[in-house]
């Protein structure tokens, strides 16, 4: 155990700076000591002695990777007691490798390959396994360029902050003219988002940063991230998802009470974490839902960045490694937007991942442990309440963690607050589950049901694959997002099973670690739903869950295979640049294309391209003249609009098991029509004229399981959309020009309200 | 209480103030906002961390992120303890629940404390250089320009106009029928409208010009009493006057058992085929002669040759409007098409028509141009 000159505090023996003001120690005395180590370690009867022969070899050869070689005895032989901390809450990861078995297995396979082969799988798994990938250039002026860059606490965060707040300002550049004018300036966006994410990135991968200016240039670049969303609709949320979940926030603050109905979701009044917190801020305050939202969600997003940074921290142990994981999250493709916006998952996330973060450090206090845990079980038990999957992906990594902590140590089960803690959370979400009128599983059950379905087919032929990058509407996605997106995935796909060796042969004997590793591998599986028509979000929303593994191992790999020594601009380049293409693909791949991400006139069913205000006018005008909670049947959008600022009741086939798009797309008022406006208990029809001017974008105007969907060949006729004018039972009772309102009740003598 | 405790104290006067501010009648939401941030995302993790923690296990860090993560997971456990009790969530019952919360947790804290050293962890010590702190100046300058450029921009991002025309039902005592009608414009400039209303296809009334400027509103409250006993079609439609031709909006609602009307239909006063008369400019202090001529009436609608000598001098067509009640409005429109003037009166007993007028300027509104006209049926 030794203590930081500056701040006393406890650090492992190995420690260069400090973890916690990030102070340089002795290092000279560390790299000595480990020269030290080497030799007396070389020397000794390695129980890795089939490593030892390889590696002689690539020595005997004079190769450059020398140095490296003895790091791998070291690393051999540390067994590795010696390098153990002891400091006296933090216990040590194993990175000792002594597995003969494996050992022997890949000395026959390495030993049957050409020299070439040999030398480049033993350079791989030196580099896999160098325990001084971290150790600091041992050169003089390196040493002061490190205590200069240290002179200040703060390092490059004042700069990279500014050049942060340019790259907000290049994006809003690109948001404004956009709204304007059908130019092409969406490369400043581009460029904002680098602007943004590379300076500190190449800060965050360089040695010399601090913990602390670490810690703040994560929270920037997070920060500066949220903004790019709040930026895009600044005065009101728009979008599917966060105008569903507006609803039940104003249901909330309008009754004082949880579990009011949501038609157009209706698991999210079960679900009711983020509405709740919101209520809070806006009653207290005297905010809007909106507003209240915006600083809940930004709240989120500083937790979700610390206690990721943190948890990394916890298995790496390297502030460095945990900087560059978390970063690599933030290049999910749904962490600029989807993540964001205000849906239930953009706080979810956060708490469960303080939930992973409080249960490993769980793992490493020796006093006090138990009240960790408490604090993980309460916030697991909010995590309950917020999200459905969320709780469910959380609770299967629990279960996962347990067993692979079980495999290591059998006999602990019983004593394991980790399965302790993995039962509470399977308990609590069932019981919540089973909560009366809780829709989630037919919910849920349903769509993986279709997605499941669907991918079948595509896999036998009896369905073609979704086309990737078009839409429904015939439009492509650029060649050079195409490029990016596809880039990204190899990017990560490629890197992975390096990362994976990393893992392997550095904390293979730490569980947690080890289903970091196993549920990365879900990740290339996950993107074979984006074949099928009804699953392809099941990709994008894995991914928010998916890039926590594999934030950590691909930061592993990164590490360990350009170590702090061998890093130059050159490197450093690379590396950051297989880093933004993996951000820009990342967005491209979770926003699919332009028109989903940049401001722009009114296009036909395309969620936030549909809104407008004479959409949300129409909306506004219908609690006011027709009353709250009257059933409507509409399209998505106006649904939207209709439940969000008209706070309407919805008739939707989720919630009625009624479809009500029949009656739109019929080109006459039928007996069959009349029906289902007899099913739904329809008293109102809210109908876009403007739906007949085009192919719907999303591949639906009404439902996803509406005749034709995905499969729209020709708009909706406006004779379809205008015959309700002629029947004498239908009051038309509102017209903008493009939305009109149709009282049916005369028609099917619906009751006045639900 | 010593002073290692400062920070509970102010724990507990912020907790304190929520209440106190949200039981007060009026608020400023500024003050509202500073005293809740805390109380919502980091007053109950905090103190509940130091309950758990203390001061000896946890680094910054850690603290910070707990207490941020605890709070929102006891405002969302909180939320649902809320939703049992009668109250439910409102303002009142989140600062006391919080505030409660928060005051035991600090308590226990203190309790805790007791006989512990003053000195826990240390903060790293962040002192800004003149240089540092202008970079980050700059950069929450930057920021908040972009914030502004964007709000400027969205705010005044250009989107096609439109205007709304309903009409429904209107419930009215005796259980005799209406309708309400109503225009709002939001258009990007001032609007003027002719609206007009029929019964089973026959007009029963007209608004000639209806100007509405952006985001202005319009309506009226028509008692419907139909002749026969079956069921009475009203319509309405919406005309811009820029359009005249073109039906702008329509609505349509049909009414049921309605009431009759046991008498014969009210008779629209009848107006002379010429008036004549003195139209005085008050602002100007000029008075002219009025001639209102070729006056062709459809029941509630007429309109005519407009003629104004001697000092005014002007002529054009005019289109109005005269109801049961002898209220009469129209509109002098120039040789352009322009709308100029707009006329309000009442027909007397004896056939004279008097009321005052206002000029119309380029966005359809009074001017400072008005003044009073008379004029009495002329023989031709």
């Amino acid at each position: 155990m030794q203590y930081c000159p500056s701040c006393e505090a406890e650090l492992a023996d190995h420690a260069v700076f400090c973890s916690r003001c990030g102070g340089l120690l002795s290092a000279t005395v560390a790299v000595d000591e480990a020269r030290d180590k080497r030799r007396s370690l070389v020397a000794a009867d390695d129980i890795e002695q089939q490593d030892t022969l390889v590696v002689r070899s690539l020595v005997a050869a004079n190769d450059i990777e020398q140095q490296d070689t003895l790091v791998v005895h070291s690393l051999v032989a540390a067994g590795d007691k010696r390098h153990s901390p002891s400091s006296v809450d933090v216990q040590p990861l194993a990175v000792s490798i002594n597995n003969s078995l494996l050992s022997t297995l890949y000395h026959k396979v390495l030993g049957n390959l050409p020299t070439l082969m040999q030398h480049v799988f033993a350079a791989v798994l030196t580099r896999a396994q160098d325990p001084k990938a971290e150790e600091l250039p041992t050169s003089r002026t390196s040493h002061q360029q490190m205590v200069q860059f240290r002179a200040s606490v703060w390092g490059w965060l004042p700069m990279l902050t500014l050049t942060s707040a340019w790259g907000i300002l290049s994006v809003v550049y690109a948001f404004t003219t956009l709204r304007y004018f059908t130019i092409d300036v969406t490369i400043f966006f581009w460029l904002g988002l680098l602007l943004i994410f590379v300076p500190p990135m190449v800060r965050l991968i360089s040695p010399a940063a601090s913990r602390f200016e670490r810690i703040g240039l994560l929270c920037v670049v997070g920060i500066c991230f949220y903004l790019v969303n709040v930026l895009d609709t600044p005065f009101a949320f728009i979008g599917h998802d966060p105008l569903l979940h507006t609803r039940t926030a104003d249901d909330i603050t309008s009754s004082g009470h949880l579990f009011t109905e949501n038609p157009l979701l209706p698991a999210s009044p079960f679900y009711p974490g983020l509405e709740i917190v919101t209520n809070a801020l806006s009653t207290l305050s005297g905010l809007s839902t909106h507003d209240a939202g915006i600083i809940v969600l930004g709240m989120g997003r500083l937790v979700i960045i610390l206690s990721l940074f943190l948890f990394y921290e916890l298995v790496t142990k390297s502030p460095r490694i945990a900087g560059i994981a978390t970063m690599i999250y933030m290049t999910n493709p749904h962490f600029l937007f989807f993540d964001a916006q205000f849906s239930y998952e953009s706080l979810a996330l956060p708490l469960a991942t303080l939930v992973l973060f409080a249960m490993a450090r769980h793992a490493t206090v020796k006093n006090g442990s138990r009240w960790m845990m408490l604090v993980a079980w309460i916030i697991l038990g909010a995590v309950v309440v917020t999200p459905h999957m969320t709780d469910y992906v959380l609770d299967g990594f629990f279960i996962l963690w347990t067993l692979m902590s079980i495999v290591q140590h059998p006999a602990r089960l019983l004593q394991s607050d980790l399965a302790k803690t993995a039962l509470f959370g399977i308990i609590i979400s069932v019981a919540w589950v089973n909560l009366p009128g809780n829709p989630v599983v037919s919910y849920l059950s349903s769509y993986f049901a279709s997605a499941f379905d669907n991918l079948k087919q595509v896999l036998n032929g009896a369905s073609s694959a979704r086309p990737l990058f078009a839409n429904y509407a015939g439009q492509p996605t650029p060649l050079w997002e195409r490029i990016m997106a596809a880039s990204s995935v190899v990017i990560i796909t490629l890197c992975l099973p390096f990362g994976l060796l990393c893992l392997w042969r550095r904390y293979r004997y730490h569980a947690l670690a080890g289903a970091l590793g196993i549920a990365s591998l879900f990740y290339p599986i996950s993107h074979a739903f984006r074949l099928t028509t009804f699953g392809s979000e099941i990709s994008d929303r894995a991914a928010a869950f998916l890039f926590i593994p594999l934030g950590c191992v691909l930061a592993i790999f990164i590490t360990q295979f350009w170590p702090t020594r061998r890093l130059d601009r050159k490197r450093t380049s690379f590396i950051v640049s297989a880093l933004s293409v993996m951000l820009l693909g990342g967005v491209v791949l979770g926003e699919g294309q332009p028109w989903q991400i940049f401001p722009g006139p009114y296009l036909v069913a395309a969620d936030s391209r549909s809104i407008e205000p004479e959409g949300i006018n129409a909306a506004i005008w219908a609690p006011s003249y027709l009353g709250p909670n009257n059933r409507i049947a509409t399209d998505r959008v106006n649904g939207l609009l209709m439940s969000a600022y008209g706070y309407q009741r919805i008739v939707t086939a989720l919630a009625d098991n009624v479809d009500e798009s029949p009656v739109f797309f019929s080109s006459t008022l039928g007996p069959h029509e009349l029906s289902i406006q007899q099913d739904g208990k329809i008293r109102y029809l809210v109908v876009d004229q403007r739906l007949s001017t085009g192919l719907p974008y999303l591949g639906f105007y009404f439902e996803p399981g509406e005749p034709g969907a995905f499969e729209h060949t020709v708009p909706i006729p406006l004779e379809a959309l205008t015959k309700f004018n002629t029947r004498p039972q239908i009051n038309r009772v509102f017209d903008s020009g493009d939305i009109i309102i149709y009282d049916v009740g005369g028609l099917i003598n619906a009751p006045e309200k639900p | 209480m010593r002073l290692k405790n400062l920070d509970l104290i102010v724990t507990l006067i912020i907790a304190v103030m929520n209440v106190i501010w949200i039981l007060l009648p009026s608020h400023l939401p500024v003050i509202g906002i500073i005293l809740s941030l805390p109380l919502v995302f980091v007053l109950p993790g905090y103190t509940l961390t130091e309950v758990l923690f203390r001061k000896r296990l946890l680094e910054t860090s850690h603290r910070l992120v707990l207490s941020i993560g605890l709070s929102l997971a006891i405002d969302i456990l909180g939320g649902l303890i809320l939703n049992l009790l009668p109250v439910g969530l409102e303002g009142i019952s989140w600062a006391m629940f919080l505030g409660l919360l928060t005051t035991i947790f600090s308590l226990l804290a203190a309790y805790l404390r007791r006989g512990t050293p003053m000195n826990g962890v240390r903060l790293p010590k962040l002192r800004l250089t003149l240089y540092e702190g202008i970079l980050f100046g700059l950069a929450v300058l930057v920021i908040a320009l972009s914030i502004l450029y964007d709000a400027t921009g969205l705010a005044q991002q250009p989107h096609p106009g439109f205007t709304q025309l309903w009409m429904l039902p209107a419930a009215q005592p005796g259980k005799s029928c209406a309708v309400q009608l109503g225009v709002r414009s939001f258009e990007s400039t001032s609007v003027t409208y002719r609206i007009t209303m029929t019964m089973n296809g026959t007009p029963v009334t007209t608004w000639p010009a209806v100007v509405l400027a952006p985001q202005e509103e319009w309506d009226r409250l028509v008692p419907i009493l139909p002749t026969a006993a079956d069921a009475v079609s009203i319509e309405g439609r919406l005309y811009r006057l820029d359009k005249p031709q073109a039906v702008y909006r329509e609505v349509h609602v049909t009414l049921y058992s309605c009431p009759t009307s046991k008498v014969a239909p009210t008779s629209y006063p009848v107006l002379a085929s010429i008036y004549s008369g003195t139209i005085q400019d008050i602002s100007m202090n000029l008075s002219s002669n009025l001639y209102l001529q070729e006056i062709k009436q459809h029941e509630v609608n007429f309109n005519g040759h407009f003629t104004v000598d001697r000092g005014m001098q002007g002529n054009g067509s005019f289109s109005g409007m005269i109801t049961t009640t002898k209220h009469i409005q129209f509109t002098f429109t120039d040789t352009t098409g322009h709308a100029i003037l707009s006329f309000d009166g009442a027909m007397q007993s004896d056939g004279t028509i008097s009321g005052s007028y206002c000029g119309w300027n380029q966005q359809g509104r009074c001017s400072s141009e008005s003044g009073l006209w008379s004029v009495a049926p002329t023989s031709s």
